[in-house]
């Protein structure tokens, strides 16, 4: 198991740097200039992009952004003529609070799916597991802004119990804990409407094939409870397609929304890539690839322990070295899948 | 095997998209472009009253260049005076959209009118031998949702009205924009301009010949010698205002080389118990030095930023969030003031100064500063050795040289020609790989001298009527250069002055310190007990919330909810809901939003 984990490593690793370089000449090919005051003039702006090092050859740019990342210096913004960090100024800044939020989005979703997910398959075909499932199809089919958008508008605008946007407490102005917190309330309520439904829904199904199976069959002949039966084999092998969804929807939640981030004014770092991405801050936008990639294969990595950790049988199928390769990019293969599938 | 083809196809995608050029077509929509009947057809085709009637925020459609209720002279508004000159050109106005406090938009050049536009049209078509064919004009626009419907107009308003013509409609990113402009692949091109000081100059000099910004490659000799004249202050007075009033006229009835769509207006819901807070023509928005807050028990002023502030290096910082702040918490030589009373700036460090013509022909101003310390984050007075630090003319000098060195990359580094400082051409020469005597030399040679600690002497190759106004310009303001040295720089060999979220590393001068930068949350302003016009301030504290995603809704519901004291109309909806709301507010704005044709660069 450590073995596999270290050959993991390695290939992370290699990947990152595949990752960095193929971004850093697409973003290079990007027309245009960071410096976009319509008030420079080209001779200012080359003055500017000089300070800066964009005016030299793609080779001796690339060449030291990645001696800049092997000291862990993965770009920043220069837009504003201005140098800020990405990881100072923005992703340390940023990601914990988003990520508060979508963790507990994530929490509360994997609860409540999972449980309406496994109560719809145990009454399969009765009045409540059609309401779930209508319920679910909802859930995945009515964007989050939609629901943040009629959350705003009861809670906030109509009765005005809780505050529209987000604001930190700051006793001194009056801006307490409490309302730091209950300006998190709308915010997760709305993004776990989606991993609720689509996990509810993942749930049934996986439930409704396992308990068709021929060994729950024989546990139950065995003389075992319904109850026991469903807790203890049935969930543990319906939760395999469950956790392979939560990896990316995961990192969706963590690294924030944008329409969440907007509506209730949330500093996320989904607006920045956009932002960022479109002004052509190319280290910048590096900087925050890096991050989101890094994020990304730590938790397939996370996920596929976790496999190991639910069904024994994986850890084995591994021990070669194709085939952890190949199963490796399978993986990635079925994730961007489910990536793309789901989420805003 | 599917994979790998459509990987390949990817490929193909990526780099057919990057090797193919826009093909350019016979060269008849540059022929035709170049012709000024061509584009006074154009101009006269559009119906500008279109937009603004679709904002409804007071935006005035434009046949005029020079902004009205920007620049008089004699307390006579230009636009009037414009009016008065050629009366026969500009006697055809719009109507304003219904709620608006004027009936009818000032007057302007080629009013629209589609019979003239159509028969000139058809005059260029037979004097190129155009015949059946279709002349295409290629139409570069930025990418920005509010705008679409205007490209749009434009662009069906010259198809249906010029038969024959093809508007191609290229949407690009704003830093794609510049690059194209460049390059001069376009006929047609949507361009905005906002002045930098109180005077039409800052419009008319983008046109000169050699103009680093006259991107449509436009010469004409008697406007180049109109307007160097007006900004060499060759010609003063009323020579000079008829010259301004004929250069413009020259750019857009003559030669039509610019063509007006509209001067824009942002309304704004304010509440009532906030007075004197002053939108200001150029530099910082506002000085909130002057803001009374009548509220009961609170002198705390509210507001909502929905960006964070991209610069606070005063020598550096270009734009109007920065310079929001900066407005407020540091000084220049004066502050400005009411721009629609008398006194659009008023004394700020310098308490007096005198005026010298030399034998030379230049002019001498010589600025006689106040006592006023600087302050730091924490509200104190700052010292050294227990000495406490004023601010003096040596900080400006400082400063200045700051703000001309070329490796400092200012972008506002242009203004110190703007006012005619003494050796500013060679500094705007130099380039940043010079050696570093020559940078020196030129730095030293600027007309800029310390003559004693509260003494400054700044000498112009030109005295001129904005000079003072532009001295509470932000790339204006005093650096103590010993805290500045302080500070240090960063591993990128950047200095640390005003470092994001870091108000120590900053010293203040103005009504009020920095007490608090936070991104993405609060920035909070507190008054200076130190400051040496104490009295006038009345707010205590500034507290701007920072929200850079928020919704225009939104932001207006938290003014309506009380939590912030003044909300800008953002985007249609807000505007169509809230413009009658007896607190809204017109912003007085004079940006010109405008179509130039390229005449010579393509």
């Amino acid at each position: 198991m450590i073995k596999y984990i270290w050959h993991r490593i390695i290939l992370i690793i290699i990947s990152l740097i595949l990752i960095l370089s193929i971004n850093f000449f697409f973003l290079y090919l990007m027309p245009g200039s960071p410096f976009t005051n319509p008030k420079l003039t080209s001779d200012q702006r080359e003055r500017m992009e000089e300070r800066y090092g964009l005016n030299d050859p793609i080779l001796v740019q690339y060449g030291r952004y990645m001696y800049r990342v092997t000291k862990l210096d993965f770009g920043g913004t220069i837009a504003s003529n201005t140098y800020k960090d990405i990881y100072r100024d923005y992703i340390r800044e940023r990601v914990p609070l988003t990520a508060q939020i979508g963790l507990t989005a994530l929490t509360i979703g994997t609860v409540i799916g999972i449980t309406l997910g496994a109560i719809a398959a145990i009454k399969r075909n009765t009045a409540i597991d059609n309401i779930l499932t209508a319920v679910g199809v909802l859930g995945v089919s009515i964007p989050s802004f939609v629901f943040a958008a009629f959350l705003q508008q009861i809670f906030a605008i109509n009765n005005q119990i809780l505050p529209l946007t987000f604001t930190r407490a700051d006793p001194e102005l009056g801006y307490t804990l409490l309302d730091q917190y209950k300006g998190l309330i709308m915010p997760i309520i709305a993004l776990s409407v989606g991993p609720i439904a689509s996990i509810m829904r993942y749930m049934r199904t996986e439930l409704v094939e396992v308990l068709n199976t021929d060994y729950i069959l024989l546990a139950r002949s065995k003389g075992l409870s319904k109850t026991s039966v469903i807790i203890k084999h049935a969930l543990r092998n319906a939760l395999i397609p469950v956790i392979t969804i939560l990896g990316p929807m995961s990192i969706g939640l963590i690294t924030g929304t944008l329409v969440i981030e907007q509506f209730f004014s949330i500093p996320g770092l989904a607006m920045n890539l956009v932002n960022f991405t479109q002004s052509k801050e190319t280290y910048a936008t590096l900087g925050i690839n890096f991050f989101y990639s890094l994020m990304y294969v730590v938790v397939i990595l996370f996920v596929d322990i976790l496999y190991g950790i639910i069904d024994p049988r994986i850890r084995i199928a591994k021990n070669t070295k194709e085939g952890f390769i190949l199963k490796f990019f399978r993986k990635i293969a079925v994730k961007m899948k489910t990536k793309f599938n789901w989420g805003d | 095997m599917k994979k790998v083809l459509f990987l390949v196809f990817i490929l193909f995608i990526i780099f057919g998209a990057g090797c193919t050029k826009r093909t350019k077509d016979s060269g008849l929509n540059e022929v035709m472009i170049e012709d000024v009947n061509v584009r006074r057809a154009i101009s006269l085709a559009i119906n500008k009253g279109y937009y603004t009637t679709l904002l409804e925020n007071g935006s005035y459609p434009a046949d005029y260049y020079i902004p009205y209720d920007f620049y008089a002279y004699n307390g006579v508004d230009f636009r009037d005076a414009a009016t008065a000159k050629y009366p026969d050109l500009t006697s055809d106005k719009y109507q304003m959209p219904g709620g608006s406090e004027v009936t009818y938009a000032p007057g302007g050049y080629n009013h629209y009118d589609v019979k003239e536009a159509k028969r000139l049209w058809e005059e260029a078509k037979e004097k190129h031998g155009v015949g059946d064919r279709t002349v295409t004009f290629k139409f570069l626009v930025h990418s920005a949702e509010s705008w679409t419907p205007l490209y749009e107009h434009i662009k069906s308003e010259v198809e249906k009205n010029l038969p024959g013509t093809k508007i191609d409609l290229n949407v690009v990113t704003f830093g794609e924009k510049l690059s194209i402009q460049q390059q001069g692949d376009y006929d047609i091109i949507f361009s905005g301009w906002g002045p930098d000081y109180q005077d039409p100059i800052t419009f008319l000099d983008l046109y000169l010949t050699n103009s680093g910004l006259n991107n449509i490659g436009y010469s004409n000799t008697k406007y180049d010698q109109l307007v160097r004249d007006a900004k060499n202050a060759v010609i003063t007075g009323d020579a000079r205002f008829n010259a301004l009033l004929e250069a413009e006229k020259i750019l857009i009835n003559d030669d039509v080389v610019v063509m007006p769509i509209f001067q824009s207006q942002a309304v704004s819901l304010q509440n009532p118990e906030i007075e004197n807070l002053w939108g200001q023509k150029v530099g910082p928005d506002y000085f909130l030095k002057w803001v009374k807050s009548k509220k009961s028990g609170s002198k705390t002023l509210n507001l909502l930023e929905t960006s964070n502030i991209p610069d606070l290096k005063s020598w550096t910082s270009q734009d109007q969030v920065s310079f929001y702040v900066l407005g407020s918490i540091n000084e220049g030589l004066t502050i400005g003031h009411n721009p629609r009373g008398e006194t659009p700036y008023v004394p700020g460090v310098a308490k007096s100064w005198s005026k010298t013509e030399n034998e030379s022909g230049t002019t001498t101003y010589r600025f006689q500063l106040r006592q006023t310390p600087w302050i730091t984050s924490t509200g104190e007075v700052y010292k050294v050795d227990g000495v406490t630090q004023y601010v003096k003319a040596q900080d400006f000098a400082f400063a200045w040289k700051l703000l001309g060195d070329p490796r400092e990359a200012s972008p506002y580094q242009y203004m110190l020609e703007t006012i005619g400082l003494v050796g500013a051409s060679d500094v705007m020469a130099l380039r940043s790989d010079d050696s570093k005597e020559n940078i020196e030399t030129a730095l030293n040679n600027l007309g800029v001298e310390a003559v004693d600690d509260f003494t400054l002497d700044v000498t112009l190759e030109h005295d001129s009527t904005y000079f003072l106004g532009l001295m509470s310009f932000p790339s204006f303001y005093p650096i103590q250069e010993a805290f500045y040295k302080s500070v240090g720089t960063d591993k990128q060999g950047f200095t640390n002055y005003a470092s994001s979220q870091k108000p120590q590393t900053m010293l203040f001068n103005g009504p009020f310190y920095f007490s608090s930068w936070k991104n993405d949350d609060k920035h909070i302003l507190t008054k200076s007990p130190n400051y040496w016009d104490n009295e006038a301030v009345d707010l205590q504290q500034v507290v701007w919330l920072v929200k850079p995603n928020i919704t225009p809704a939104t932001e207006v519901e938290m003014y309506l909810q009380g939590q912030t004291d003044r909300a800008v109309l953002r985007d249609a909806a807000t505007q169509k809901e809230h413009s009658t709301d007896p607190n809204a507010r017109v912003s007085g704005s004079t940006t010109a939003w405008y179509l130039e044709f390229n005449v010579n660069n393509h």
